[in-house]
């Protein structure tokens, strides 16, 4: 890849930049946000924003992680969001098309969207439940009502879309560390299965609860 | 720049409060010192909101509720009118 090549793709920022991916580590130094490790207990924690300059664990002062030795792909937005809050591309149409474009009706948005009006009135409800949007009912001079549809305060959405991902990543590092546990009994037991069939096996039993 | 509905709705219920008639598109866009404003009323009307009489608009139960709920205009994004 050449320079220029680089400069126009950012997310690949993430990955490292020496030719032998296989022997390559990823520099956090220069990330928004951080990573810390505890030397004493080997608790990890991320943060978004340093308070006071660092992280602290049972009041000693945390290491910054500075490399990671994993080659990590670069999120993809669509995909993060329909994984951590079950929100498909539709969904955030909706979401995104109505921020900023004053009142409209389902049958118009749907219009904009190019999408069927049942789908829109479905994502409305469902961004509704998320907590994206809030519902409002008022009275009809003619019977009926009207239902509006509001954005919540935008420093509360930015909260609590930080707090339901920050909850949806410590689940998805509780399995990789059930992973590492798995493969550490497997070490320590007699399994006559091989560790791939104990491993899967586990984590189904697991869905299946 | 067109008035927002909103503001075209704020205002006009302004007027309606201070004289008790309905409204104009005409007396809305004076007051907004804007050309016209009869597309917005058109979809006021639309969503429920303006009730168009022979001498004006004026607005609805609905519109009175609408801009009582404590959000900000720019927060209002769809209005579903769901009859009986």
């Amino acid at each position: 890849m050449t320079d220029d090549e680089s400069a126009r793709e950012p997310s690949l920022s993430l990955r490292s930049t020496e030719a032998d991916e296989t022997a390559s580590s990823v520099s956090l130094a220069d990330r928004e946000y951080a990573i810390y490790r505890c030397t004493d207990c080997n608790n990890v924690v991320l943060t978004m924003q340093d308070c006071d300059g660092g992280m602290t664990c049972h009041d000693e002062p945390m290491e910054r992680v500075e490399e990671c030795a994993l080659d990590i792909r670069p999120p993809d937005v669509r995909q993060v969001l329909l994984d951590a809050f079950g929100l498909p591309k539709a969904g955030l149409d909706v979401c995104l098309c109505v921020i900023g474009e004053g009142p409209l009706s389902p049958s118009e948005l749907a219009e904009r969207l190019e999408y069927d009006e049942t789908t829109v009135r479905q994502y409305l409800n469902e961004l509704v439940e998320f907590g994206l949007l809030q519902k409002s009912q008022l009275n009809r001079e003619s019977g009926g009502f009207v239902n509006v549809y509001h954005s919540i305060d935008l420093d509360e959405m930015r909260e609590e879309t930080l707090v339901g991902f920050y909850a949806w990543a410590g689940e998805a590092a509780s399995l990789i560390e059930e992973a590492n546990l798995t493969k550490e009994d497997y070490r320590d037991g007699e399994y006559e299965d091989g560790l791939n069939e104990v491993f899967w096996e586990r984590f189904e039993a697991r869905e299946d609860s | 720049m067109s008035p927002s509905l909103y503001t075209v709705l704020e205002t006009l219920v302004d007027l309606y409060r201070q004289s008790g008639d309905p409204v104009t598109a005409r007396a809305v866009a004076a007051s907004l010192d804007h050309q016209t404003v009869e597309p917005q009323c058109r979809s006021l009307r639309g969503h429920d909101l303006l009730e168009a009489t022979g001498d004006g608009y004026r607005p609805t139960v609905t519109a009175h509720e609408l801009l009582a709920l404590d959000v900000d205009a720019d927060d209002v994004l769809v209005l579903d009118v769901v009859d009986d």
